[in-house]
């Protein structure tokens, strides 16, 4: 669906892409981000940006990659804000996993937690390349189109990835 | 890849997060009624010479060019004349030398001085 017209006719059509795409977006940003307030925010600040930049969008992408790479980078960009406000050191990572197991929005188990723990300490291109063929289990193609990163670079990192964490989660084990 | 195995019999792929009751029943509602009225695109007005840009510069090479064929084609012509020009001299020239090589021919056939000859046509 392309926004086209007058303003009135691409607002309702922004509308529609909003309700096409919320749930979808809010998913990846939440297995980035891990708390459910702050994929709150990163949604809301994914949408406005589309918003803002829709004039921009010439259809040569599919809608659900242009906002995909948008939600990317607004979740990335909150991360490293997070990170510079929280000053992250080796303890941190550790609390990853006890905050989750304490939060009342997460069902999983202390594996589960140790896992998003062993991912949060990948660097953040790294950790959505692992999420997005992990857990989406999306093509190399696909993902290539949303970073704009090669299939070979992206083949290497999720290898890169798989080795951390399995080392990281041997270790902790 | 043998260690994403592991990885996936060890962890599986469940996701493991939640989110508050009907808390997607409302977020597409809550996320429109805070989007800006309009887009940030504006249309900014451009004066004439900007608007039309490129139109002044097409006609400006077009004039140029006119203009340049225009004077190409008189330097052409004025060449083209002064050629006309030296060739009719020198025909003029070749004739004149003819007409005397007649002269002489004549003089000759006639055993007349050709001073005489003259003379006789420009009736002194």
């Amino acid at each position: 669906m392309e926004p086209q017209g007058k303003p009135e006719s691409q607002r309702k059509a922004f509308e529609n892409i909003v309700r096409q795409y919320n749930e979808q977006l809010y998913w990846k940003i939440r297995r980035i981000v891990l708390d459910h307030e702050d994929a709150n925010d990163v949604l809301q600040n994914t949408f406005l940006k589309a918003w803002k930049k829709l004039p921009e969008f010439k259809g040569d992408s599919k809608m659900s990659t242009w906002l995909y790479r948008i939600a990317v980078n607004e979740s990335l960009d909150f991360l490293r804000k997070k990170k510079v406000a929280n000053a992250v050191s080796s303890d941190a990572e550790l609390s990853v996993a006890n905050r989750l197991m304490a939060d009342e929005y997460f069902d999983g188990d202390r594996g589960q937690a140790l896992l998003y723990e062993a991912i949060a300490t990948l660097p953040g291109v790294q950790r959505t390349v692992f999420n997005m063929r992990y857990f989406d289990e999306m093509k190399y193609s696909e993902i290539s189109k949303i970073l704009e990163t090669s299939e070979g670079a992206l083949k290497a990192s999720y290898h890169i990835a798989v080795q951390k964490i399995s080392e990281y989660v041997k270790r902790k084990n | 890849m043998k260690t994403e195995e592991n990885l996936k019999e060890m962890f599986g792929r469940k996701n493991p997060f939640k989110v508050p009751e009907n808390y997607f029943e409302t977020l597409a509602e809550n996320i429109i009624s805070q989007l800006p009225e309009e887009s940030s695109a504006q249309v900014v007005k451009m004066s004439v010479w900007k608007k039309y840009r490129v139109h002044f510069l097409a006609a400006a090479c077009v004039l140029s060019v006119l203009f340049s064929a225009g004077i190409y084609i008189s330097i052409k012509e004025n060449t083209k004349d002064a050629q006309v020009f030296d060739k009719t001299s020198v025909e003029m020239a070749e004739t004149t030398i003819e007409t005397e090589d007649a002269f002489d021919e004549m003089a000759d056939y006639v055993m007349v001085d050709k001073e005489d000859m003259y003379a006789y046509i420009s009736g002194e």
